[in-house]
């Protein structure tokens, strides 16, 4: 016959919370005990039950990217002013291809903002949709910068910065993904903001966008895109930093499937501002 | 592996998602509330001053994430099943892996059904254990009581639900 204290610790040992030599003693001691054998029998049966769920995993994988800045900057490239003999290059070979002329994006630093999704016909009122004629620039562009500055883990560009990441090992080898990310503000008669960013399948992409204006916050931006059938799954999480410090005042995460229509990830409050954050993404081969 | 702040936090999500999935009983919105503890925890690393393990800290930010979107659930028309801390609702709602055999099925649902009744020590212990997969060393951290306390309490929820699923089972049996 079992006390209470044994079956406390053949509760214990059930869990794997017993030490060996307690649990080799509670062993022979219920070797001769039927009732013991039976009782721990049951604890066992028990803590089956729930194995199902102990062993439950995230049916995606969840992105823990922390935010480096330091380390992050050493091998980025972030082309700005200071960087002009490369944006100029690259401003060239954009004008040799052409893509001035169509007066889409013009210069690799034109405001993004002015670019305008195309309302989807087939889709509820204020949804947009990509066209393939941009779909077609966003790869020439890629294309183009990956001429200049060779194979790209991730390229991003906003109105006033265009920023590169140089691939690493066989990063280049992964399909680009492009990702729209619309920063819509909800007061009427506000511009939205467009960020054309291109990054790898399954390689997770950490974009800083710094403040570059009093009327702007910086934004960091983590995505992790992967393609299921046609369309782009991608983790994400959005983090608006505050006006004079690195401290964050908003931010969003979460996971999605996205496709040439535009879908809310969700909102960044701003101060006094709300902002939409709305993307569409599709494979770019 | 590099013991980094993002790998060290990476080994938890498992847990930070179950522990989400419990309160939250939807697989969607279990994904964001883990995604979104570990940018908030990779963000306030540097406040995580060591007093309690990472594993607690961890379970504090994930229980107030899911919390939160509970919360928003709830202002939001009831699109979604008022979970409200009914772990055998939430238990039954998300269902299990498939069972090995149909005697290890029913268990699971009788189990499921009745640890929403247990005492609320008892339930804590059982389901932090249980379900979510702390060590007892852990859980003792989060409750702030005794490993001893722990133990005592795990196994007095085990004996209430063994004895009530005996019952169930001896009641069967006889019809």
């Amino acid at each position: 016959m079992t006390n209470e204290r044994d079956e406390i610790l053949m509760s214990q040992l059930a869990d794997g919370e017993l030490a060996s030599d307690q649990a080799n003693e509670l062993l022979l001691n219920v070797l001769d005990d039927a009732a013991g054998r039976e009782r721990l029998k049951q604890m066992l049966r028990l803590r089956q039950t729930t194995v199902g769920w102990r062993n439950r995993q995230p049916e995606r994988p969840i992105l823990a990217a922390v935010d480096r800045p330091g380390a992050f900057r050493r091998d980025r490239v972030a082309w700005r002013m200071g960087g002009l003999a490369v944006a100029a290059c690259v401003g060239g070979l954009l004008v040799l291809a052409g893509i001035w002329a169509t007066g889409w994006l013009g210069s690799p630093v034109r405001p993004l903002h002015q670019w305008q999704i195309a309302p989807a016909p087939d889709a509820p009122t204020g949804l947009a949709r990509v066209t393939p004629e941009q779909m077609r620039q966003v790869a020439m562009v890629f294309a183009l910068h990956e001429s200049v500055a060779g194979p790209l883990a991730w390229y991003a560009a906003d109105d006033q910065t265009i920023r590169v990441a140089s691939a690493r090992g066989t990063e280049g080898g992964r399909m680009p993904i492009a990702v729209l990310l619309k920063l819509d503000p909800m007061n009427p008669g506000a511009a939205a903001q467009t960020l054309v960013i291109v990054c790898r399948e399954q390689q997770p992409a950490v974009i800083e966008l710094p403040s570059e204006s009093p009327d702007r916050s910086g934004l960091r931006i983590y995505l992790v895109p992967r393609t299921v059938n046609g369309k782009v799954e991608m983790q994400y999480a959005i983090a608006a930093d505050g006006d004079s410090s690195q401290a964050v005042q908003s931010s969003i995460a979460g996971q999605r499937r996205i496709g040439l229509t535009e879908t809310l990830l969700g909102q960044l409050a701003l101060g006094d501002k709300l902002l939409n954050v709305e993307a569409t993404a599709w494979p770019m081969r | 592996m590099n013991s980094t702040p993002d790998n060290d936090i990476s080994q938890h999500v498992p847990r930070i998602y179950r522990v989400a999935l419990r309160i939250l009983g939807d697989h969607d919105r279990a994904q964001d509330v883990a995604q979104e503890t570990c940018l908030k925890a990779l963000r306030g690393i540097k406040k995580f001053d060591g007093r309690s393990s990472l594993s607690t800290w961890l379970h504090r930010i994930a229980v107030n994430c899911a919390l939160t979107h509970l919360r928003q659930d709830k202002r939001q028309a009831g699109s979604r099943v008022d979970l409200d801390g009914e772990v055998a609702e939430v238990l039954v709602a998300v269902g299990g892996r498939p069972a090995g055999n149909v005697e290890q099925a029913e268990l699971q649902r009788i189990a499921s059904s009745l640890v929403g009744a247990l005492p609320d020590d008892c339930r804590t212990a059982f389901v932090l254990t249980q379900l979510d997969g702390y060590d007892y060393d852990a859980v003792s951290e989060i409750l702030n009581v005794p490993r001893g306390t722990v133990a005592s309490r795990v196994y007095r929820a085990k004996k209430i639900l063994l004895e009530q699923m005996n019952a169930h089972m001896d009641g069967k049996a006889k019809s």
